[in-house]
Parts: structure tokens; C-alpha cells; sequence
């Protein structure tokens, strides 16, 4: 016969067998027959084993007697991992978007960058800061300026399909700092500990251009050379990760994905 | 008639009539055996029912050499083990059967780790294929949460 070798162990085996094995093998094992979970599966077994990972939720047995202590262990198994559950990767990837940055002088434009996000240099701690070098030979803004200002921060996905405003601000900011207001909720659980972010933008001017050099006075000019954009907490004042800012894009350039 | 073989020796009749002449020491390792012994309701002939000759001789054969090897080297007595328990499955669950009944817990233990090495670390696909083989098997459908668990850690 093709199955000599191979039969099943009576259940006065198994049951002793089980005692032998650990609860994870346990577990596996009690998926292979009817029988095979009858003898894998007693209070007699897995009392000790819950009592031991899970004390408090073993006690559950007092309260309700019909419950099984297998089943119990399982619940505790099940929620120990959700609570060390990381949340899941975005699907959305730095790869999939495209930041414009515009500025403009009361009514005329002074810059507009558009850079993909496949060329943004990450930053070491993986927060979502970023610093866009800025051809900023012709580009000058004076002191004066700045109170006139109006910057837009806008992130695109690929190919147009959704746009997410980042920030819009006016005003001269503070110590070349703008901040938006605060993000919008994402209006669903998981935006729990999305509270309080706020889009930053920094304006990296450089030394004095060419024409204020002879003046010497605060009608000089700078150039702009980089301009860094991040995403912050205002809990904590720090930048938020990269991951995280991902999947708050998400849920508003991908909804579907939900 | 009280010789000396007489008190050290026991004769074990088999279910099927065989018997065996085993020393008393050797004999005692049997915990229901020794109690026997003990309680005095021995005659010279203890019968071992549920247990056919070929089991019992190879009860015997573990025994004598757990008995003989008690100043051994304690890593020959492992080698012997498992060879011992180095046997086809149906053999293997008789051996646990009269060794669970006949109360002989070092033999128990090292066949019952024994099948318990064949299951670890498989999947129950596997397990179902080195135990069940061919065999009709009713699985389980009902217990929700654990055959999740299961899956989401093991499969």
C-alpha cells in the first residue's frame, strides 16, 4: 500500500505526544485533523502554558468556564502582535510625487522650483525634510521684499492625477521661516497621531547679490539659494517621518487605496 | 523453592502467551510492575496484558540497558536511545501505548519526544502528509480564531 508508513497516532498517543511539544507546534498541530485538535487542544494542556504567557487573560477561565484555555492563549497571541504592529508601508512613494514651490512678489513671480520626488535627497533620520538647491544666480529677493511675499507648496502626484496643498502663505515669515496652518485632519482613526503637523518652508538666502554691493544698506539683495521644505509636529517641533507624511499624502492623493 | 533466581527473577507473560525471564531490577523499571512487586499480589508470573511479545522484548531490551548502563557514560545511553526509538510509526505508537500502560516513564519520554521531533517545525500540510498519509481525515472547521492564528503565524 502507498500509505504504509504513514498512519495516523491513536488519540491515548497523541495525547501524550502533545505534552512534548511547545505551543506554537501545538497550534499547527491542532490544524491537521478533527482528532488531532481534540488532543491538542485540552484545558489540561494549555492551562499551564496561557497561565504562564498570558496570567491576567488566563483568569478569564473564572469568570466564564467555557471558555478554553487554547482559545484564550490564541486572543492573547492575536492581540500581543496588535499592539506591536507597526503600521503598514505606504503604497505611495517619494517616487510617485513631484513638489512645486512658487513664490511671488505682491503680484510678480520671483520663482517657481519643480522638483520629482525621485531626486529629493533624503535625509539621514528619514524625516520628511527636504533641501531644493535653487539655480539662484537671477534670483534676488531685498529685505524690503519679504513682507510682500506669497509662497505655495504643492505636491503632485505622477502624471497630474492629484495635487495636495502643502502650504500657502504670505508675509515675511519669521527668520526666513514660513509655516502653514495646520494640516487637515485626515478625518479617519489612523489619523490619530496626525495631530498638529504644520508644512514648513525656509527660504536659504545667500550673501548679497551683485547690484546691493555698492550700496552697503538694506536695500541689498539676495540670492536665493535653497529652499527647504519639511513637514513638522508642533507638539513636538520636530520633523515628522517620511513615512508618515506618505501615508497622510495617501489619503488624499490616493483614496482609493484605502 | 525460594531460590535466589526465584526472588531476583520475574517471569513477564505477554498477551499472546509469550514469557519472558526478567531480572527484578530490570522489571521494576515499570512503575506498575513495581507496584505489584511491592503490594505483593505477584505471583511468579506477572502477566502484561495489552502488550504482545514483540513490544515487550523491546520494553525489555530498553530497560536492561537503561538497568546496565546506570554507570555508563550518560551520551551512550542517548546514542542507544535513539536508536531505539529509530522505528517505523506503528511500532513506535505500540511502544508509547505499553509504555504509558505499563508505567516505564524514561522509554515514554524518549518515544514521545521522538514523534514529537517528527512534527516540529512542519507545516500542517506536511504533518498531514507524514501522519495521515492516504487516510480520510475530518478537518476542522469551526474553531475561527485559531485556524487564523495559525495562518497568519505559521502557514
Amino acid at each position: 500500500m502507498a500509505s504504509s508508513g504513514s498512519s495516523s497516532p491513536p488519540w491515548q498517543v497523541l495525547v501524550l505526544v502533545a505534552n512534548h511539544l511547545d505551543p506554537k507546534t501545538l497550534a499547527i498541530a491542532s490544524c491537521v485533523s478533527k482528532s488531532w485538535f481534540i488532543s491538542m487542544s485540552s484545558d489540561h494542556l494549555w492551562q499551564p502554558i496561557c497561565s504562564t504567557h498570558f496570567p491576567s487573560l488566563s483568569t478569564l477561565h473564572f469568570a466564564d468556564s467555557t471558555v478554553p484555555y487554547h482559545h484564550l492563549y490564541a486572543l492573547g497571541r492575536i492581540s500581543a502582535k496588535h499592539r506591536l504592529q507597526k503600521p503598514r508601508k505606504p503604497h505611495l512613494s517619494l517616487n510617485n510625487l513631484m513638489f512645486t514651490i512658487d513664490v511671488h512678489n505682491n503680484n510678480s513671480r520671483v520663482f517657481t522650483v519643480l522638483k520629482l520626488g525621485g531626486e529629493l535627497k533624503t535625509d539621514p533620520n528619514g524625516v520628511f525634510r527636504f533641501d531644493i538647491d535653487v539655480d539662484g544666480e537671477k534670483i534676488l529677493v531685498g529685505d524690503d521684499d519679504l513682507g510682500g511675499l506669497r509662497l505655495a507648496w504643492n505636491v503632485v502626484l505622477e502624471g497630474y492625477k492629484g495635487v495636495f496643498t502643502m502650504m500657502e502663505c504670505r508675509g515675511r515669515g519669521s527668520d526666513g521661516w514660513w509655516f502653514s496652518e495646520e494640516l487637515p485632519s485626515p478625518g479617519c482613526c489612523s489619523g490619530g497621531g496626525r495631530r498638529g503637523w504644520r508644512a514648513g518652508l525656509r527660504l536659504g538666502l545667500g550673501g548679497k547679490g551683485e547690484s546691493g554691493g555698492g550700496g552697503g544698506s538694506g536695500g541689498g539683495k539676495m540670492k536665493v539659494e535653497k529652499v527647504g521644505v519639511g513637514v513638522l509636529s508642533i507638539v513636538s517641533w520636530r520633523y515628522v517621518s517620511v513615512d508618515d507624511v506618505l501615508r497622510y499624502l495617501q489619503h488624499f492623493l490616493m483614496p482609493s487605496h484605502l | 523453592m525460594s531460590s535466589s533466581l526465584e526472588k531476583n527473577m520475574l517471569i513477564l507473560r505477554s498477551s499472546d502467551g509469550e514469557e519472558f525471564i526478567v531480572p527484578e531490577v530490570v522489571a521494576v523499571m515499570s512503575k506498575a510492575i513495581k507496584n505489584m512487586v511491592e503490594d505483593e499480589c505477584a505471583s511468579n508470573t506477572i502477566p502484561v496484558p495489552n502488550v504482545d511479545a514483540n513490544i515487550l522484548a523491546m520494553v525489555i531490551e530498553f530497560c536492561k540497558k537503561h538497568d546496565e548502563s546506570e554507570a555508563e557514560a550518560a551520551s551512550d545511553l542517548k546514542t542507544f536511545d535513539s536508536e531505539f526509538v529509530n522505528r517505523g510509526q506503528e511500532a513506535l505508537y505500540d511502544l508509547i501505548t505499553a509504555a504509558n500502560f505499563r508505567d516505564v516513564k524514561e522509554l515514554l519520554d524518549a518515544l514521545c519526544q521522538n514523534v514529537a521531533e517528527m512534527i516540529k517545525g512542519k507545516s500542517v500540510h506536511h504533518i498531514r502528509i507524514q501522519f495521515l498519509g492516504y487516510q480520510l481525515f475530518e478537518i476542522l472547521t469551526s474553531n475561527f480564531i485559531w485556524n487564523i492564528w495559525c495562518d497568519r503565524d505559521f502557514d
